[in-house]
Protein backbone atom coordinates (compact mmCIF):
# COMPACT_ATOMS: atom_id res chain seq x y z
CA UNK A 1 0.00 0.00 0.00
CA UNK A 2 1.67 3.57 -0.65
CA UNK A 3 2.76 5.66 2.25
CA UNK A 4 0.94 9.01 0.71
CA UNK A 5 -1.61 9.38 -2.24
CA UNK A 6 -2.41 12.99 -3.40
CA UNK A 7 -4.84 12.96 -6.33
CA UNK A 8 -5.32 16.33 -7.77
CA UNK A 9 -5.46 18.34 -4.68
CA UNK A 10 -6.23 21.98 -4.89
CA UNK A 11 -5.35 24.79 -2.19
CA UNK A 12 -6.73 28.27 -2.07
CA UNK A 13 -5.39 30.21 0.79
CA UNK A 14 -7.14 34.06 1.24
CA UNK A 15 -8.74 33.23 -2.41
CA UNK A 16 -4.61 32.58 -3.32
CA UNK A 17 -3.73 29.75 -5.59
CA UNK A 18 -1.04 28.04 -2.97
CA UNK A 19 -1.44 24.54 -4.57
CA UNK A 20 -2.63 23.68 -8.02
CA UNK A 21 -3.68 20.35 -9.19
CA UNK A 22 -1.09 18.27 -6.82
CA UNK A 23 -0.86 14.42 -8.04
CA UNK A 24 1.91 12.68 -5.43
CA UNK A 25 2.56 9.35 -4.45
CA UNK A 26 4.58 8.28 -1.98
CA UNK A 27 5.73 4.34 -1.30
CA UNK A 28 6.48 2.94 2.44
CA UNK A 29 10.67 3.15 2.83
CA UNK A 30 10.62 6.46 0.43
CA UNK A 31 13.27 9.26 1.28
CA UNK A 32 11.52 12.25 -0.32
CA UNK A 33 12.65 15.69 -0.40
CA UNK A 34 10.55 18.23 -1.48
CA UNK A 35 12.51 21.47 -3.05
CA UNK A 36 11.07 24.78 -3.90
CA UNK A 37 11.51 28.38 -3.69
CA UNK A 38 9.63 30.40 -0.24
CA UNK A 39 6.31 30.96 -0.62
CA UNK A 40 6.25 27.73 -3.13
CA UNK A 41 3.64 25.86 -1.04
CA UNK A 42 6.03 23.32 0.70
CA UNK A 43 4.30 24.10 4.58
CA UNK A 44 1.41 24.24 3.13
CA UNK A 45 2.04 20.75 1.15
CA UNK A 46 2.86 19.50 4.41
CA UNK A 47 0.07 20.76 6.36
CA UNK A 48 -2.76 19.44 3.91
CA UNK A 49 -1.07 15.95 4.31
CA UNK A 50 -1.38 16.38 8.14
CA UNK A 51 -5.17 17.25 7.38
CA UNK A 52 -4.28 20.81 8.95
CA UNK A 53 -5.51 22.11 5.55
CA UNK A 54 -8.77 21.20 3.90
CA UNK A 55 -7.86 21.33 -0.43
CA UNK A 56 -10.96 22.63 -2.15
CA UNK A 57 -10.07 19.91 -4.49
CA UNK A 58 -9.15 16.20 -4.10
CA UNK A 59 -7.77 13.36 -2.14
CA UNK A 60 -5.72 13.01 0.37
CA UNK A 61 -4.71 9.11 1.50
CA UNK A 62 -2.87 8.24 4.52
CA UNK A 63 -2.07 4.22 4.15
CA UNK A 64 -5.78 4.72 2.55
CA UNK A 65 -7.28 6.63 5.17
CA UNK A 66 -7.94 10.25 5.87
CA UNK A 67 -5.70 12.50 7.07
CA UNK A 68 -7.57 12.93 10.41
CA UNK A 69 -7.52 9.15 10.86
CA UNK A 70 -4.21 8.68 9.05
CA UNK A 71 -1.81 11.00 11.07
CA UNK A 72 -1.74 8.99 13.75
CA UNK A 73 0.83 7.24 11.82
CA UNK A 74 2.51 10.33 11.29
CA UNK A 75 5.70 12.23 13.22
CA UNK A 76 5.66 15.65 12.25
CA UNK A 77 8.42 18.06 12.89
CA UNK A 78 7.51 21.32 12.48
CA UNK A 79 9.73 24.35 10.86
CA UNK A 80 12.08 25.69 13.47
CA UNK A 81 8.93 26.63 15.57
CA UNK A 82 8.95 30.29 17.08
CA UNK A 83 8.62 28.47 20.26
CA UNK A 84 9.73 31.11 23.80
CA UNK A 85 13.13 30.18 24.95
CA UNK A 86 12.23 30.74 27.88
CA UNK A 87 9.30 28.23 27.89
CA UNK A 88 10.03 26.09 31.25
CA UNK A 89 9.70 22.95 29.91
CA UNK A 90 12.32 20.02 29.65
CA UNK A 91 13.82 17.91 26.81
CA UNK A 92 11.89 14.89 28.10
CA UNK A 93 8.63 16.79 28.21
CA UNK A 94 9.00 18.32 25.26
CA UNK A 95 9.59 14.54 23.62
CA UNK A 96 6.16 13.18 25.70
CA UNK A 97 4.05 15.67 23.60
CA UNK A 98 4.61 13.51 20.61
CA UNK A 99 2.66 10.65 22.70
CA UNK A 100 0.00 13.22 23.78
CA UNK A 101 -2.42 12.75 20.28
CA UNK A 102 -2.01 8.51 21.06
CA UNK A 103 -3.30 9.01 25.05
CA UNK A 104 -6.52 10.54 23.91
CA UNK A 105 -8.60 12.79 26.37
CA UNK A 106 -8.61 12.34 29.89
CA UNK A 107 -5.68 10.54 30.33
CA UNK A 108 -2.26 11.26 31.96
CA UNK A 109 0.99 10.34 30.70
CA UNK A 110 2.12 6.80 32.72
CA UNK A 111 5.63 4.65 32.39
CA UNK A 112 5.18 3.07 29.38
CA UNK A 113 4.99 6.91 28.10
CA UNK A 114 7.95 8.00 29.32
CA UNK A 115 10.20 5.07 28.78
CA UNK A 116 8.80 5.44 24.53
CA UNK A 117 9.99 9.30 25.21
CA UNK A 118 13.39 7.76 26.58
CA UNK A 119 14.04 5.78 24.06
CA UNK A 120 12.80 8.25 21.16
CA UNK A 121 15.69 10.54 22.80
CA UNK A 122 18.43 7.55 23.10
CA UNK A 123 17.68 7.41 19.59
CA UNK A 124 18.53 10.80 18.55
CA UNK A 125 21.31 10.39 21.27
CA UNK A 126 19.91 12.85 23.08
CA UNK A 127 18.90 11.06 26.44
CA UNK A 128 21.90 12.53 28.86
CA UNK A 129 19.86 15.78 28.06
CA UNK A 130 16.53 14.79 29.15
CA UNK A 131 16.24 16.82 32.21
CA UNK A 132 17.44 19.77 30.58
CA UNK A 133 15.21 22.44 29.31
CA UNK A 134 14.74 22.89 25.87
CA UNK A 135 16.00 26.47 25.60
CA UNK A 136 19.56 25.97 27.47
CA UNK A 137 19.98 23.58 24.48
CA UNK A 138 22.07 24.67 20.74
CA UNK A 139 20.00 25.23 17.60
CA UNK A 140 21.16 21.34 16.53
CA UNK A 141 20.12 19.61 19.97
CA UNK A 142 17.00 21.02 20.08
CA UNK A 143 16.44 20.10 16.44
CA UNK A 144 17.27 16.88 17.81
CA UNK A 145 14.83 17.04 20.42
CA UNK A 146 11.91 17.83 17.95
CA UNK A 147 12.83 14.92 15.73
CA UNK A 148 12.52 12.68 19.38
CA UNK A 149 9.25 14.51 19.85
CA UNK A 150 7.42 13.16 16.25
CA UNK A 151 9.55 9.94 16.98
CA UNK A 152 7.58 8.80 20.11
CA UNK A 153 4.42 8.64 18.28
CA UNK A 154 6.07 5.81 16.71
CA UNK A 155 5.19 6.62 13.58
CA UNK A 156 4.95 5.38 10.29
CA UNK A 157 6.23 8.41 8.39
CA UNK A 158 8.16 11.28 9.46
CA UNK A 159 7.38 14.76 7.91
CA UNK A 160 10.38 17.72 8.34
CA UNK A 161 9.81 20.81 7.21
CA UNK A 162 13.05 22.95 6.86
CA UNK A 163 15.08 20.37 9.78
CA UNK A 164 18.58 22.18 8.60
CA UNK A 165 17.73 26.17 8.69
CA UNK A 166 20.09 27.77 11.34
CA UNK A 167 22.03 24.15 11.74
CA UNK A 168 25.49 24.37 11.11
CA UNK A 169 27.19 22.16 8.23
CA UNK A 170 29.05 19.66 10.54
CA UNK A 171 26.14 18.79 12.55
CA UNK A 172 23.34 18.72 9.47
CA UNK A 173 25.97 15.81 8.48
CA UNK A 174 25.36 14.15 11.46
CA UNK A 175 21.76 14.74 11.10
CA UNK A 176 21.32 13.50 7.48
CA UNK A 177 23.27 9.87 8.73
CA UNK A 178 19.96 10.06 11.54
CA UNK A 179 17.82 10.23 9.10
CA UNK A 180 19.06 7.38 6.59
CA UNK A 181 19.18 5.56 9.97
CA UNK A 182 15.62 6.25 10.29
CA UNK A 183 14.71 5.61 6.81
CA UNK A 184 15.12 1.77 6.82
CA UNK A 185 11.87 1.60 9.28
CA UNK A 186 10.04 4.51 7.72
CA UNK A 187 9.14 6.61 5.01
CA UNK A 188 10.51 10.03 4.91
CA UNK A 189 9.58 13.39 3.36
CA UNK A 190 11.87 16.40 4.18
CA UNK A 191 10.91 19.82 2.91
CA UNK A 192 13.62 22.18 2.06
CA UNK A 193 15.02 25.40 0.44
CA UNK A 194 17.96 24.09 -0.19
CA UNK A 195 19.01 22.13 -2.96
CA UNK A 196 22.64 21.50 -2.36
CA UNK A 197 22.68 19.78 0.75
CA UNK A 198 19.25 17.72 0.50
CA UNK A 199 20.03 16.00 -3.15
CA UNK A 200 23.14 14.17 -1.81
CA UNK A 201 21.07 12.54 0.81
CA UNK A 202 17.69 11.47 -0.22
CA UNK A 203 16.47 8.91 -2.39
CA UNK A 204 13.82 11.01 -4.72
CA UNK A 205 13.06 14.68 -5.48
CA UNK A 206 10.11 16.62 -6.23
CA UNK A 207 10.28 19.89 -6.93
CA UNK A 208 7.13 22.48 -5.69
CA UNK A 209 6.29 25.59 -6.79
CA UNK A 210 2.54 25.85 -7.00
CA UNK A 211 2.52 22.68 -9.00
CA UNK A 212 4.61 19.66 -8.05
CA UNK A 213 7.08 18.33 -10.47
CA UNK A 214 8.32 14.85 -9.59
CA UNK A 215 9.16 11.72 -11.78
CA UNK A 216 9.27 8.92 -8.79
CA UNK A 217 13.27 9.65 -8.46
CA UNK A 218 16.00 12.11 -8.15
CA UNK A 219 15.64 13.44 -11.49
CA UNK A 220 14.80 17.26 -12.37
CA UNK A 221 15.31 18.68 -15.86
CA UNK A 222 17.17 22.19 -16.27
CA UNK A 223 14.26 23.72 -17.74
CA UNK A 224 11.95 22.49 -15.16
CA UNK A 225 14.37 23.88 -11.98
CA UNK A 226 14.29 27.11 -14.15
CA UNK A 227 10.56 27.31 -14.43
CA UNK A 228 10.08 26.42 -10.46
CA UNK A 229 12.87 29.01 -9.28
CA UNK A 230 12.04 31.85 -12.21
CA UNK A 231 15.61 32.15 -13.07
CA UNK A 232 18.46 30.09 -14.70
CA UNK A 233 20.06 27.41 -13.32
CA UNK A 234 23.80 28.84 -13.05
CA UNK A 235 21.83 31.72 -10.63
CA UNK A 236 21.14 28.53 -8.48
CA UNK A 237 25.00 28.86 -7.58
CA UNK A 238 25.66 25.50 -5.55
CA UNK A 239 23.00 23.76 -7.60
CA UNK A 240 24.12 19.31 -7.33
CA UNK A 241 25.45 17.91 -10.37
CA UNK A 242 24.48 14.88 -9.29
CA UNK A 243 20.83 15.85 -10.32
CA UNK A 244 21.25 17.28 -13.90
CA UNK A 245 24.16 14.89 -14.32
CA UNK A 246 21.67 11.75 -14.33
CA UNK A 247 19.16 13.20 -16.45
CA UNK A 248 21.45 13.86 -19.14
CA UNK A 249 22.72 10.36 -19.17
CA UNK A 250 19.38 9.22 -20.10
CA UNK B 1 -20.76 39.41 62.56
CA UNK B 2 -17.82 41.46 61.16
CA UNK B 3 -16.43 38.34 61.60
CA UNK B 4 -18.42 36.79 59.52
CA UNK B 5 -17.47 39.47 56.97
CA UNK B 6 -13.37 38.86 57.66
CA UNK B 7 -13.95 35.00 57.57
CA UNK B 8 -15.90 35.64 53.81
CA UNK B 9 -12.99 37.70 53.39
CA UNK B 10 -10.30 35.40 53.91
CA UNK B 11 -11.69 31.80 52.38
CA UNK B 12 -12.59 33.98 49.40
CA UNK B 13 -9.14 35.23 49.04
CA UNK B 14 -7.95 31.78 49.83
CA UNK B 15 -9.86 30.23 46.95
CA UNK B 16 -9.02 33.30 44.18
CA UNK B 17 -5.34 32.44 44.94
CA UNK B 18 -5.75 28.97 43.80
CA UNK B 19 -7.27 29.48 40.82
CA UNK B 20 -5.11 32.96 39.55
CA UNK B 21 -1.67 30.57 40.82
CA UNK B 22 -3.00 27.96 38.46
CA UNK B 23 -5.13 29.44 35.66
CA UNK B 24 -2.27 32.58 35.35
CA UNK B 25 0.15 30.32 34.26
CA UNK B 26 -2.07 29.56 31.45
CA UNK B 27 -2.25 33.16 31.03
CA UNK B 28 1.28 34.50 31.45
CA UNK B 29 2.77 31.55 28.98
CA UNK B 30 -0.17 32.04 26.49
CA UNK B 31 0.29 35.89 26.65
CA UNK B 32 -3.40 36.48 26.69
CA UNK B 33 -3.35 38.62 29.86
CA UNK B 34 -4.95 41.44 27.71
CA UNK B 35 -7.61 39.13 26.85
CA UNK B 36 -8.51 38.59 30.59
CA UNK B 37 -8.26 42.22 31.30
CA UNK B 38 -10.88 43.25 28.27
CA UNK B 39 -13.09 40.10 29.37
CA UNK B 40 -12.81 42.19 32.88
CA UNK B 41 -14.01 45.46 31.42
CA UNK B 42 -15.98 43.92 28.64
CA UNK B 43 -17.93 42.40 31.89
CA UNK B 44 -18.82 46.15 33.43
CA UNK B 45 -21.46 46.32 30.69
CA UNK B 46 -23.04 43.00 32.07
CA UNK B 47 -22.72 45.01 35.91
CA UNK B 48 -24.90 47.99 34.31
CA UNK B 49 -27.33 45.66 32.91
CA UNK B 50 -28.21 43.51 36.21
CA UNK B 51 -28.16 46.62 38.24
CA UNK B 52 -30.93 48.17 36.02
CA UNK B 53 -32.78 44.89 35.79
CA UNK B 54 -32.68 44.52 39.72
CA UNK B 55 -30.61 41.01 39.32
CA UNK B 56 -27.39 39.97 40.80
CA UNK B 57 -24.93 41.85 38.76
CA UNK B 58 -22.28 39.08 39.02
CA UNK B 59 -25.14 36.95 36.73
CA UNK B 60 -25.59 39.35 34.29
CA UNK B 61 -21.50 39.67 34.30
CA UNK B 62 -20.99 36.13 33.71
CA UNK B 63 -23.01 35.83 30.58
CA UNK B 64 -21.24 39.33 29.55
CA UNK B 65 -18.17 37.90 30.06
CA UNK B 66 -18.87 34.64 28.06
CA UNK B 67 -19.58 36.53 25.05
CA UNK B 68 -16.81 38.66 25.45
CA UNK B 69 -14.47 35.87 25.42
CA UNK B 70 -15.73 33.90 22.18
CA UNK B 71 -16.24 37.71 20.78
CA UNK B 72 -12.50 38.10 20.89
CA UNK B 73 -11.46 34.38 20.26
CA UNK B 74 -13.79 34.63 16.86
CA UNK B 75 -12.26 38.16 16.19
CA UNK B 76 -8.70 36.62 16.13
CA UNK B 77 -9.46 33.47 14.38
CA UNK B 78 -12.52 34.08 11.93
CA UNK B 79 -12.04 38.34 10.87
CA UNK B 80 -9.61 40.66 9.53
CA UNK B 81 -9.67 42.63 13.12
CA UNK B 82 -6.48 42.17 14.64
CA UNK B 83 -6.99 41.06 18.30
CA UNK B 84 -5.38 43.87 20.44
CA UNK B 85 -8.38 46.25 18.24
CA UNK B 86 -10.95 43.71 18.89
CA UNK B 87 -10.08 43.65 23.01
CA UNK B 88 -9.90 47.62 22.44
CA UNK B 89 -13.27 47.70 21.18
CA UNK B 90 -14.86 45.40 23.58
CA UNK B 91 -13.21 47.17 26.78
CA UNK B 92 -14.31 50.22 26.05
CA UNK B 93 -17.48 49.61 24.50
CA UNK B 94 -18.34 47.42 27.97
CA UNK B 95 -17.67 50.25 30.31
CA UNK B 96 -19.51 52.64 28.38
CA UNK B 97 -22.50 50.07 28.03
CA UNK B 98 -22.22 49.94 31.86
CA UNK B 99 -21.74 53.38 33.04
CA UNK B 100 -25.05 54.66 30.32
CA UNK B 101 -27.11 51.46 31.72
CA UNK B 102 -26.04 52.07 35.75
CA UNK B 103 -27.53 56.24 34.91
CA UNK B 104 -30.95 54.79 33.62
CA UNK B 105 -31.03 52.74 36.09
CA UNK B 106 -31.35 55.85 38.40
CA UNK B 107 -29.88 53.52 41.15
CA UNK B 108 -27.68 56.04 43.35
CA UNK B 109 -26.56 53.63 45.82
CA UNK B 110 -24.56 51.46 43.64
CA UNK B 111 -20.89 51.13 45.11
CA UNK B 112 -18.96 51.91 41.98
CA UNK B 113 -15.76 52.29 43.53
CA UNK B 114 -16.11 48.62 44.55
CA UNK B 115 -16.53 47.28 41.07
CA UNK B 116 -13.45 48.59 39.83
CA UNK B 117 -11.36 48.80 42.48
CA UNK B 118 -12.56 45.61 44.57
CA UNK B 119 -13.79 45.79 48.08
CA UNK B 120 -13.14 42.02 49.65
CA UNK B 121 -15.64 42.82 52.58
CA UNK B 122 -18.54 42.33 50.38
CA UNK B 123 -17.68 39.07 49.43
CA UNK B 124 -20.77 37.41 50.53
CA UNK B 125 -21.07 33.16 51.60
CA UNK B 126 -22.59 32.72 48.15
CA UNK B 127 -19.96 34.34 46.34
CA UNK B 128 -17.65 32.10 48.07
CA UNK B 129 -19.44 28.89 47.41
CA UNK B 130 -18.82 29.98 43.63
CA UNK B 131 -15.93 30.25 44.28
CA UNK B 132 -15.16 27.16 46.24
CA UNK B 133 -16.92 25.70 42.84
CA UNK B 134 -14.86 27.26 40.38
CA UNK B 135 -11.81 26.10 41.68
CA UNK B 136 -12.51 22.62 41.69
CA UNK B 137 -13.85 22.66 38.64
CA UNK B 138 -10.45 24.71 37.24
CA UNK B 139 -8.64 21.94 39.36
CA UNK B 140 -9.97 19.12 37.81
CA UNK B 141 -10.03 20.57 34.47
CA UNK B 142 -5.84 21.09 34.99
CA UNK B 143 -5.65 17.62 36.28
CA UNK B 144 -7.46 15.61 33.36
CA UNK B 145 -6.02 17.65 30.32
CA UNK B 146 -2.52 18.88 32.13
CA UNK B 147 -0.73 16.87 28.53
CA UNK B 148 -3.50 19.12 26.48
CA UNK B 149 -2.33 22.13 28.57
CA UNK B 150 1.12 21.71 27.69
CA UNK B 151 0.80 21.14 24.19
CA UNK B 152 -1.47 24.13 23.40
CA UNK B 153 0.56 26.66 26.05
CA UNK B 154 3.61 25.60 23.99
CA UNK B 155 2.95 24.95 19.98
CA UNK B 156 -1.08 25.62 19.14
CA UNK B 157 -0.20 24.30 15.52
CA UNK B 158 1.72 20.80 17.03
CA UNK B 159 -1.27 20.48 19.07
CA UNK B 160 -3.54 20.40 15.65
CA UNK B 161 -1.46 17.89 14.12
CA UNK B 162 -1.18 15.35 16.71
CA UNK B 163 -5.26 16.02 16.30
CA UNK B 164 -5.67 16.92 19.83
CA UNK B 165 -9.49 19.23 19.91
CA UNK B 166 -7.12 22.43 20.82
CA UNK B 167 -9.78 25.23 19.08
CA UNK B 168 -12.16 23.32 21.60
CA UNK B 169 -9.77 23.13 24.52
CA UNK B 170 -8.72 26.90 24.26
CA UNK B 171 -12.33 28.07 24.51
CA UNK B 172 -12.60 25.66 27.82
CA UNK B 173 -9.80 27.33 29.05
CA UNK B 174 -11.01 31.16 27.72
CA UNK B 175 -14.21 30.12 29.59
CA UNK B 176 -12.63 29.82 33.02
CA UNK B 177 -10.67 32.57 32.46
CA UNK B 178 -13.65 34.44 31.94
CA UNK B 179 -15.57 33.19 35.26
CA UNK B 180 -12.40 33.94 36.92
CA UNK B 181 -12.60 37.24 35.88
CA UNK B 182 -15.98 38.11 37.04
CA UNK B 183 -15.86 36.65 40.43
CA UNK B 184 -12.29 38.41 40.79
CA UNK B 185 -14.34 41.81 40.34
CA UNK B 186 -15.59 41.70 43.96
CA UNK B 187 -12.30 41.19 45.30
CA UNK B 188 -9.67 43.30 43.75
CA UNK B 189 -12.14 44.88 40.83
CA UNK B 190 -12.24 45.36 37.37
CA UNK B 191 -9.15 47.53 36.72
CA UNK B 192 -6.65 45.00 38.94
CA UNK B 193 -8.04 41.65 38.08
CA UNK B 194 -5.50 41.28 35.92
CA UNK B 195 -2.51 41.44 38.18
CA UNK B 196 -3.94 38.55 40.39
CA UNK B 197 -4.36 36.79 37.33
CA UNK B 198 -0.55 37.49 35.93
CA UNK B 199 1.65 38.56 38.49
CA UNK B 200 2.11 35.11 40.79
CA UNK B 201 2.64 33.26 37.65
CA UNK B 202 5.02 35.83 35.95
CA UNK B 203 7.08 35.77 39.38
CA UNK B 204 7.37 31.89 39.89
CA UNK B 205 8.29 31.46 35.70
CA UNK B 206 12.14 33.26 37.15
CA UNK B 207 12.50 30.69 39.88
CA UNK B 208 11.58 27.52 37.70
CA UNK B 209 12.45 25.88 34.23
CA UNK B 210 9.12 23.20 34.85
CA UNK B 211 6.07 23.74 34.24
CA UNK B 212 4.68 22.12 37.17
CA UNK B 213 6.45 23.97 39.29
CA UNK B 214 5.77 26.83 38.01
CA UNK B 215 2.09 26.50 38.62
CA UNK B 216 3.03 24.83 42.31
CA UNK B 217 5.19 28.16 43.19
CA UNK B 218 2.55 30.24 41.47
CA UNK B 219 -0.09 28.87 43.68
CA UNK B 220 1.84 30.08 46.97
CA UNK B 221 3.20 33.33 46.13
CA UNK B 222 -0.58 34.19 45.19
CA UNK B 223 -1.39 32.74 48.98
CA UNK B 224 1.10 34.77 50.29
CA UNK B 225 -0.02 38.11 48.36
CA UNK B 226 -3.48 37.56 49.23
CA UNK B 227 -3.34 36.74 52.62
CA UNK B 228 -0.74 39.27 53.48
CA UNK B 229 -2.20 42.19 51.52
CA UNK B 230 -5.69 41.10 53.00
CA UNK B 231 -3.98 41.65 56.93
CA UNK B 232 -2.07 44.74 55.92
CA UNK B 233 -5.43 46.33 54.03
CA UNK B 234 -6.99 45.57 57.48
CA UNK B 235 -4.54 46.71 59.62
CA UNK B 236 -3.96 50.27 57.97
CA UNK B 237 -7.11 50.81 56.70
CA UNK B 238 -6.47 50.62 52.97
CA UNK B 239 -8.32 49.18 49.99
CA UNK B 240 -7.83 45.87 49.87
CA UNK B 241 -7.63 45.20 46.29
CA UNK B 242 -4.85 47.70 46.00
CA UNK B 243 -3.33 46.49 48.76
CA UNK B 244 -3.04 42.69 47.18
CA UNK B 245 -2.21 43.83 44.05
CA UNK B 246 1.00 45.71 45.68
CA UNK B 247 2.09 43.36 47.65
CA UNK B 248 2.66 41.07 44.50
CA UNK B 249 4.44 44.03 42.34
CA UNK B 250 6.28 44.20 45.47
CA UNK B 251 7.36 40.38 45.30
CA UNK B 252 7.88 40.80 41.91
CA UNK B 253 9.90 43.71 41.91
CA UNK B 254 11.96 41.89 45.05
CA UNK B 255 12.10 38.53 41.89
CA UNK B 256 13.67 41.24 39.69
CA UNK B 257 16.76 41.43 42.00
CA UNK B 258 17.44 37.60 41.37
CA UNK B 259 19.54 37.97 38.04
Amino acid sequence: MNAIELKDVWVYLDGRLILEGINLTVKERDFLGIIGPNGGGKTTLLKVILGLIKPKKGEVLIFGKSPEEGRRYIGYVPQKSIFDPNFPITSLEVVLMGRCGKKGLFTRYNNQDIEKAEYALELVGMLEYKNTPIGELSGGQQQRVFIARALASEPKILLLDEPTVGVDILIQEEFYELLKKLNKSMTIILVSHDISVISVHVKQIACLNRKLYYHGDKRISKEELEEIYQCSVEILAHLPHRILDKHNDL
Amino acid sequence: MIYEFIKHAIIAGIFASIICGVLGVYIVLKRIAFISSGIAHGAFGGIGLGILLHINPIITALVFSVFSALGIEYSKEKSKLHEDTAIGILMSVGMALGIILISISKTYSVDLFGFLFGNILSVTLLDVYILMCLTAITLLFFYFFFKEFVVISFDEEYGKALGIPVEKLKIVFLMLVAFTVVLLIKIVGIVLVVALLTLPAAISRRFTKNIKNMIYLSVIISLISVVLGLSLSWYLDIPSGATIVLTNGIIFLLSCFKE
